[in-house]
């Protein structure tokens, strides 16, 4: 069973957000935490929908500047308006200390263009194909709604209670130092992201060889 | 230990007195229905306690909401569900005047406050996961992982049917510990008004090998979360003696989903 202790969880947060400031990702602390002792890191993110290509839910990432841009280009009025624009759903992504299990848990939020909350069906419909069938055979105990430990707000969760089990597959060491612990922090992140549209990017595995080797990026 | 389990029995069987009105935004008939009477079992769920109450109401409201899902709210609060009905009595009316006054709604559900419920899987579900967690505060998720999948129904079937025999047949074992040592951590969630409730790693024995009470849990977590002193601390509608052992509290006065519910009422509130 790998497991790390709140202790080390904070130190993974905080090498984490380094690695992610240097790789111009946008992982953040969240500063409205009531309660002082507890932490909490998120990331937006929107990710566009393929809508006709239906069950497949293919879905492209983009971060907000690239939007942005689109938004821009699409305003030029020589351009022929589609009469389907690409549905697009905007996630907000947070990492969070189980104290009960002891492991990192991912919860997030995700709303319609509308402002509308995603339903709990809505996501399960929205599993990226490859991890569908794990999880959807057992919805009810993989990902669920429910309540933000430190926001006291709804959140969908993929569930703790296997990841220890799942961690010690991967790390056969427990994770020690700062830099063990951000690997597993990103090791942990790297199989629980993917599922709900949260790809990370390589380049932390490759931020951690480095400092492995001493090398200066 | 034979009263001890006169306790537990004692702790199953209470009730609190529910009066539900429907919202008058959305009556759509012209006199208002009758409000609905209950005694609602302290420890079971919401959803699982207002199917007569919906059917009541869905005759006084318009055909399009029959599917709507219906939610509570108790003196401008919208209700938790996935909390035991004693936990939100206890914080929410406290006694102060009987029978607890709720107002049922079909529609604005709130939902930047409240987890949907459209069903009783979602409340199964939070349930299972409540008591995995708990688990994996006193004996590393050992237990409860080591049980079958029947056990795991028969505890949810007891709480849902009322059935002290059959939850407790189960619920035995997740209450092992040695007498020395008691459980890793005592499970338990600190409750507040106004704000999500605090959960920390606390053992039933102190460094110096004393037996926790909850005196040592109030002292060491209270005044993080709110400074003034004061205000009642409740378990299970209860004023428990401070120096009672939180190992011996865990055991007894824990909800089904095998956490101590701590509710802190400040005075004026």
């Amino acid at each position: 069973m790998a497991t790390i202790t709140y202790e080390e969880f904070k130190i993974a947060c905080m090498e984490f957000l380094e690695s992610s400031k240097k790789l111009e990702d946008t992982w953040k602390l969240r500063t409205d935490i009531q309660d002082k002792d507890g932490l909490c890191i998120h990331k937006m993110q929107c990710i566009k929908r393929k809508s006709s290509v239906g069950h497949e839910n293919k879905t492209v990432c983009k971060n907000e500047e690239q939007l942005k841009e689109e938004e821009e280009e699409s305003s030029d009025p020589s351009v022929l308006e589609s009469h389907h624009p690409t549905p697009f759903t905007t996630y907000d992504y947070h990492i969070v200390y189980s104290l009960s299990h002891s492991v990192p848990v991912l919860y997030f939020n995700a709303w319609h263009a509308s402002g509308q909350l995603l339903t709990l069906d809505e996501v399960w419909e929205g599993v990226e194909a490859t991890h569908r069938e794990p999880i959807l055979n057992n919805k009810w105990g993989t990902l669920t709604q429910t309540e933000h430990p430190l926001l006291g707000r709804p959140y969908f969760q993929l569930h703790p209670c296997n990841t220890a089990k799942l961690m010690a597959q991967v790390l056969p060491q427990p994770a020690t130092g700062p830099a063990g612990l951000k690997m597993y922090l990103t090791s942990w992140l790297s199989m629980f992201g993917p599922p709900v549209g949260l790809e990370l990017s390589l380049c932390y595995f490759a931020d951690y060889q480095s400092t492995q080797s001493g090398c200066v990026r | 230990m034979a009263e001890d389990r006169e306790i537990l029995r004692e702790v199953w069987e209470g009730r609190v007195p529910v009066c539900v009105q429907l919202a008058s935004e959305d009556c759509s008939t012209l006199s208002a229905p009758d409000p609905y009477y209950l005694m609602v079992p302290r420890l079971s769920y919401l959803p699982l306690v207002m199917d007569k109450v919906r059917k009541h109401f869905l005759r006084f409201i318009s055909p399009e909401l029959h599917e709507a899902e219906m939610w509570l709210e108790s003196d401008g609060t919208p209700l938790k569900w996935h909390y035991p009905v004693g936990v939100l009595f206890d914080l929410q009316c406290g006694g102060a005047s009987l029978p607890w006054a709720l107002t049922a709604h079909f529609t604005h559900f709130p939902e930047q406050d409240l987890i949907r419920c459209p069903s009783r899987e979602v409340v199964e579900s939070h349930f299972m996961s409540s008591l995995k967690e708990a688990d994996g505060l006193k004996h590393r998720g050992q237990v409860i992982t080591n049980m079958q999948s029947k056990d795991h129904k028969q505890l949810w079937m007891g709480l849902c049917n009322d059935k002290f025999d059959q939850f407790w047949a189960i619920n035995r074992k997740l209450m092992e510990s040695t007498p020395e040592e008691g459980f890793k951590f005592i499970p338990f969630r600190l409750h507040s008004p106004c704000q999500p409730p605090l959960q920390r790693l606390v053992r039933p024995l102190t460094p110096d090998g004393r037996r926790s009470t909850l005196t040592d849990l109030l002292t060491q977590f209270l005044s993080m979360s709110s400074p003034e002193v004061g205000g009642r601390v409740v378990i299970q509608g209860i004023e428990a003696p401070q120096d009672t052992p939180l190992q011996w509290l865990s055991e007894h006065l824990s909800h089904p989903d095998n956490f101590l519910h701590i509710c802190y009422i400040p005075v004026a509130s």
